[in-house]
């Protein structure tokens, strides 16, 4: 593709927003209302390690065209001291020491930002996997209680501030990860920010897994305007509960737990979501690419036989 | 051998660094209907006047603090790897370098200036952050690219208004490693400074951000750890007398006057070309 191509094919879509009803309008601020009050309450009482996410860069074709993506994580290490590298597509961090006020333990860390040149694009993401535990005392890591989910959501769904801090595609929507779903659709994203997504975990009151990791995995797809759509494969997000208040309950597993107990816990999550993940997008793209190359193959014969 | 010490920098940085929460300045652009970029949006991840982030600052300024322990074998220093910026959104085809436009500034919340106030000082001779890029030369193309990111050394000290930067991938808001060396005056207190950014896309448009604000910290215990036992009042106080004082000396950017000259003589060159092109019609 030139380059006055490419540049072309920055034309902005005409906009499909339609006015909202003063309901709606009231229930969209009231959501935004409520999560600027979370995101505010997280940033006040957090005291995270070290934080930060995924930076997607676009690999291009010798035409121009993007082909893949390098995800590359600010800290693919196997514990909070970042003293065991770990592989490139995990991120690990923990949870806020300090649980929000209705009791689940928040972290907004570990999504994906853009990296270098762009071409316009919409984006939106999946869940990969179930959400998996292990508190690195051996074995492989089990699904997350019945009763225990992590609840996912944008924190700048509708673009509430798109001047001083632009989040353009970013939806509302609710993501549930739990131990039994292996799919989940997600929503439309900015990837203007790492922090883009709050991840609250709800531990069931009954459950047994409060000192140890959690984790998934997910997947960004992105569409560009000019074509193609891309996935990034799967990423993998896994954070250590560090509630210090309690030592106890729920624990404090990112400040307390030896490195080599970390090294086993996060190794074994990430083998566990690695291995549930299937990626349906891309089989799904694979599939798409298998008709593609066959509709050619197809219409070339049909060509050469005319001829 | 710069490789291998920003590697065990990052490291070390990585190991034994309480930093509360970091990262720096997602830059976007701001396109006109032709698809043109116009200008740039910086927006702050830790807009806060204090490290306990309970007051609000500006959309420009970015506070963190310097690593808790010291680290030196060239010296003895505070290293801080938060603070650059990474692109947000869609972006053409870009090279991109980076100036410092304000002196080193220092406070430490007291007050010391006319009618109760607090100002800022400039750092003493002999404190200066030494700025370098831990990408420098793109080490890892593939895993993680970083491509435009060049060698070089930025002092920034209380005596320089203006330190020209060099070439910047912004792949990376922890692209820039910024080391504080005190070689004499305080370390228990924070330090700022002002830099920009300027952006070269491929259609021939250069643009360059407001001036962004990075104020950091100290957090050594050695030295009282002003990021912990400061209270935030304190804490706001040094940062919005660093702040002040960096934006007053980062005023007149020669980078932004220079595109302000070059836009005004394409704009007097196009009315001379129209005026022609009546004459000759």
């Amino acid at each position: 593709m030139t380059a006055m191509a490419w540049i072309a094919s920055f034309r902005m879509k005409p906009s499909t927003m339609r006015p909202y009803s003063s309901r709606l309008r009231k229930a969209l601020y009231m959501r935004s209302f409520f999560t600027c009050f979370m995101a505010l309450s997280i940033v006040i009482v957090a005291e995270r390690a070290w934080g930060h996410g995924f930076d997607l860069s676009i690999n291009y074709d010798t035409n121009g065209n993007p082909a893949s993506f390098t995800a590359a994580s600010a800290q693919p290490v196997l514990d909070q001291d970042g003293a065991t590298p770990g592989p490139a597509n995990l991120f690990l961090d923990a949870f806020a020491q300090t649980p929000n006020a209705d009791g689940s333990l928040g972290t907004y860390e570990g999504f994906a930002q853009t990296a270098g040149p762009w071409p316009l694009y919409t984006a939106t993401f999946n869940i990969l996997s179930p959400l998996y535990y292990s508190d690195g005392t051996g074995g492989p890591a089990v699904p997350a209680s019945a009763g225990t989910d992590l609840h996912i959501y944008d924190r700048y769904a509708g673009n509430p501030d798109p001047v001083t801090d632009p989040h353009p595609g970013a939806s509302y929507g609710d993501v549930y990860v739990n131990g039994t779903t292996p799919f989940y659709q997600g929503f439309g994203v900015s990837l203007y920010d790492f922090h883009e997504l709050e991840k609250d975990l709800y531990i069931a009151p009954d459950s047994t897994q409060t000192y140890g990791e959690y984790g998934f995995a997910f997947e960004v797809i992105v569409s560009f305007v000019d074509g193609p759509t891309l996935s990034t494969g799967p990423l993998v997000d896994i954070f250590a509960t560090d509630t210090t208040t309690d030592p106890d309950n729920p624990g404090g597993f990112a400040t307390f737990a030896p490195d080599s107990q970390q090294d086993a816990a996060t190794l074994a999550v990430y083998d566990a979501v690695m291995a549930a993940a299937p990626e349906p997008s891309s089989f799904l793209m694979a599939a798409f690419g298998a008709i593609g190359m066959g509709i050619y193959g197809y219409r070339r014969t049909v060509r050469r036989s005319r001829v | 051998m710069k490789i291998l010490r920003s590697v065990i920098a990052l490291v070390a940085i990585s190991a034994n660094a309480a930093i509360a929460f970091g990262h720096g300045f997602s830059l976007s652009v701001n396109y006109n209907n032709s698809f043109t970029p116009v200008s740039l949006t910086a927006a702050s991840q830790e807009g806060f006047f204090d490290t306990q982030q309970v007051t609000a600052a500006p959309t420009n300024m970015f506070i963190e603090e310097f690593s808790s322990a010291e680290t030196g074998s060239a010296g003895t220093y505070m290293p801080v790897i938060h603070g650059f910026v990474q692109t947000a959104g869609p972006w053409l085809p870009y090279t991109a370098t980076y100036n410092v436009i304000s002196p080193l500034y220092f406070s430490d919340g007291t007050i010391n200036g006319p009618h109760n106030t607090v100002v800022a000082t400039e750092a003493p001779v002999g404190t200066y952050i030494d700025m370098y890029d831990l990408w420098a030369g793109n080490p890892e193309p593939t895993l993680d690219p970083h491509p435009g990111a060049a060698f070089g050394d930025v002092y920034i000290t209380g005596q320089s208004s203006f330190e020209a930067g060099y070439g910047v991938s912004l792949y990376d808001t922890h692209e820039m490693e910024k080391d504080l060396y005190i070689g004499s005056g305080d370390a228990y207190g924070e330090y700022g400074f002002a830099f920009d950014i300027v952006v070269h896309f491929s259609d021939g448009v250069t643009l360059a951000s407001a001036p962004l604000v990075n104020v950091f910290a100290t957090s050594d215990p050695n030295y009282g750890d002003f990021a912990e036992n400061a209270s935030y009042q304190q804490q706001d106080a040094a940062s919005e007398a660093i702040y002040q004082a960096v934006m007053a000396a980062a005023a007149p950017e020669p980078s932004s006057l220079s595109l302000v000259a070059i836009a005004a003589g394409l704009l007097g060159l196009r009315r001379w070309l129209n005026g022609r092109s009546h004459c000759l019609a």
